[in-house]
């Protein structure tokens, strides 16, 4: 286990602006982390310090147990599928994926076999022979990922790779993506700013802002658990009330009392509730402690988002129920589904 | 539509005037003999292209061909790395460097030449720094003078290809383990072909039709193609073996340039 260590990886470039601080992070082999934030918060760049395309400031890469900071990015066995591809526009298909074991001088029969074998695995098969300006983009996120794991590489760094193409190709991809990690073995750490992409895909995702780690944690917690305001609002949507923990398992916010399930509070103590729009039951009005009048439906496929007012705070819910505008509501919340979280003041 | 339309009217008119009429006079001349451009006594034969065998032709094509050569080769040789250092170099203003190299080329061609012709003669003002250069007539002073009149020509389109070059890709060619040698050969440099392309086509074409060169730095005694058909109008009044020079020549640069086209499909070279 601990098969790479970031240990307190920081990068400040040369205008000062410190974009990766401290950063400590452990990923286990034949994992798939993913790091979550919104663009500029730094996961690139900390995906390029493990790649060695850009310099560490202080910390450690550790990999396999060799410390590989200092390493060049050719002598690292690692290999990064780019954002925008970076296929070798002057070679076909075939000769992209071999790139790799070229460097490496093996026998061109056996560069053959190892190529037509990822060929296969990506189905590209009968595309060897393409130029690549003559790919669509999901092909040629296929030429990238098989030029990439052709070397089989300790871990592989993907960098927003879907993020160009088609939702419906994107879906499509994921899967196979995580599929192909199952299958190869290999340890994926995979960048994105798209958190239904993170959710999808990873065994935990690491979410990220402003440089910093808010939160490691498999999918299911992340979404379920959110430590902080950030993190709430970034996955998924969610309301997010300000309250008050009561001690023995209550909470009171909108002025009301409820249930929870959290105990590690201190009696009083301020904390942000998070509730999902999901988790809210419509209900009739009288059964209910918190009672709304419908000011806004939006139908979106599934269910209808139902925009409401509580006083001055707007309540997002989901509901599968067709309401009408200007209907007085109740809304309860079951005890599991109202998560507190310490305030960021 | 309409302005348009006389816009068009005219570019056709020049290029009548200036290009078709001065071909079609050319042509003419180079199927006959006469006496200047009298065209009174005008005979048609093929007597002009009999006396192309003549050594003295012979020597100024191979003249032309050989200094054109080693021309585009050593400004390859100069402008390939200036190139690549200029487009990796971390300066920010890399336009200013540019420019610097483009400037010479921006003054009179001909004083650049006569600058050379006096360094270049054995009483020069380098005789106050106790050096005589006395290379007047040799094969040196004109290569030098065509180099570093050319060389720009040679620098620009490498550059610009080498800048097209993404940095991407080349990252990505390190992250499969590639040294710096191996990207450069294998990555580089088949992308940056068609600036190699136009860069020798921009020095080879003007270097072998050059005369002014060769004339002063070679001190007369070094005929290129381009100086016989100079003398041909200026001094033997031979206008008929002039044209006929000058259309050879121009339809060996077109054929090239239709080569360079028919191999460059991409449209990347010129």
């Amino acid at each position: 286990m601990n098969f790479i260590q970031l240990k307190n990886l920081t990068k400040v470039f040369d205008n000062n602006e410190a974009v990766v601080k401290n950063i400590n992070l452990t990923i286990n082999k034949n994992e798939f982390v993913t790091l979550l934030g919104p663009s500029g918060c730094g996961k690139t760049t900390i995906l390029r310090m493990i790649g060695g395309f850009t310099e560490v400031t202080s910390g450690q890469i550790i990999l396999d147990e060799e410390d590989i900071t200092n390493l060049a990015a050719n002598h690292r066995k690692i290999n990064t599928v780019f954002q925008n591809y970076a296929l070798f526009p002057h070679l076909n298909v075939f000769e992209n994926i071999a790139f790799g074991l070229k460097v490496k001088k093996l026998p061109p029969e056996e560069i053959k076999q190892k190529v037509d074998k990822v060929l296969t695995l990506v189905k590209l098969t009968e595309y060897q022979e393409r130029k690549i300006k003559s790919l669509s983009g999901g092909q040629k996120q296929r030429v990238a990922v098989a030029r990439a794991i052709i070397n089989e590489p300790k871990l592989l760094l993907l960098d927003e790779p879907l993020s160009a193409l088609d939702l419906k190709l994107r879906q499509e991809l994921q899967y196979e993506l995580k599929d192909m990690q199952k299958h190869l073995e290999i340890t994926f750490l995979f960048v994105t700013h798209d958190q239904e992409e993170a959710l999808t895909m990873s065994d935990r995702i690491v979410v990220i802002n402003n440089g910093e780690i808010q939160q490691i944690g498999t999918p299911e917690s992340i979404y379920n658990e959110p430590k902080n305001k950030f993190v709430a609002a970034f996955i998924g949507e969610s309301n997010i009330i300000a309250g008050q923990y009561l001690g023995s398992k209550k909470v009171k916010f909108f002025d009301l009392e409820f249930e929870c399930v959290d105990t590690e509070f201190a009696l009083n103590e301020k904390v942000d509730v998070v509730i999902r729009p999901e988790d809210f039951d419509v209900v009739s009005s009288e059964k209910a402690k918190i009672v709304v009048k419908v000011d806004d439906i939006v139908f979106k496929g599934v269910h209808y988002e139902v925009i409401a007012y509580y006083g001055d705070f707007e309540l997002v819910i989901h509901t599968l129920e067709h309401l009408q505008i200007g209907k007085v509501i109740g809304l309860t919340i079951d005890p599991f589904e109202i998560h507190l979280m310490k305030t960021d003041e | 539509m309409n302005k348009f339309k006389k816009i068009n009217i005219f570019a056709l008119g020049w290029n009548g005037l200036f290009i078709i009429v001065p071909l079609v006079l050319m042509t003419i001349l180079s199927f006959s003999t006469t006496r200047g451009f009298s065209l009174q006594e005008i005979e048609f034969s093929l007597s002009n292209f009999s006396k192309l065998t003549e050594s003295f032709y012979f020597i100024a094509f191979k003249n032309s061909l050989k200094y054109s050569f080693i021309t585009t080769f050593i400004c390859l040789l100069i402008g390939y790395p200036t190139a690549f250092i200029l487009s990796k170099s971390p300066i920010k203003n890399k336009n200013l460097l540019l420019i610097l190299i483009i400037l010479p080329s921006v003054s009179n061609l001909l004083l650049r030449v006569l600058a050379w012709e006096k360094s270049f003669a054995a009483n020069s003002i380098l005789n106050y720094l106790g050096i005589s250069l006395n290379l007047l007539g040799t094969d040196l002073a004109i290569i030098i003078g065509m180099v570093s009149i050319y060389l720009p020509f040679m620098i620009l389109p490498i550059y610009s290809s080498l800048e097209k070059v993404e940095n991407s890709v080349l990252d990505a060619a390190k992250d499969l383990g590639a040294t710096k040698l191996f990207t450069f050969k294998k990555v580089i440099l088949p992308l940056t072909v068609p600036g190699i392309i136009s860069g020798i086509v921009l020095t080879l074409l003007p270097s072998a039709t050059t005369f002014v060169i060769p004339l002063r730095l070679g001190n007369g005694k070094v005929l290129l193609i381009g100086n016989i058909i100079e003398q041909s109008f200026k001094k033997t009044f031979n206008f008929n073996m002039g044209s006929l020079i000058s259309l050879i020549l121009m339809i060996l640069i077109l054929s090239f340039m239709v080569l360079i086209f028919k191999y460059d499909r991409e449209g990347e070279t010129l």
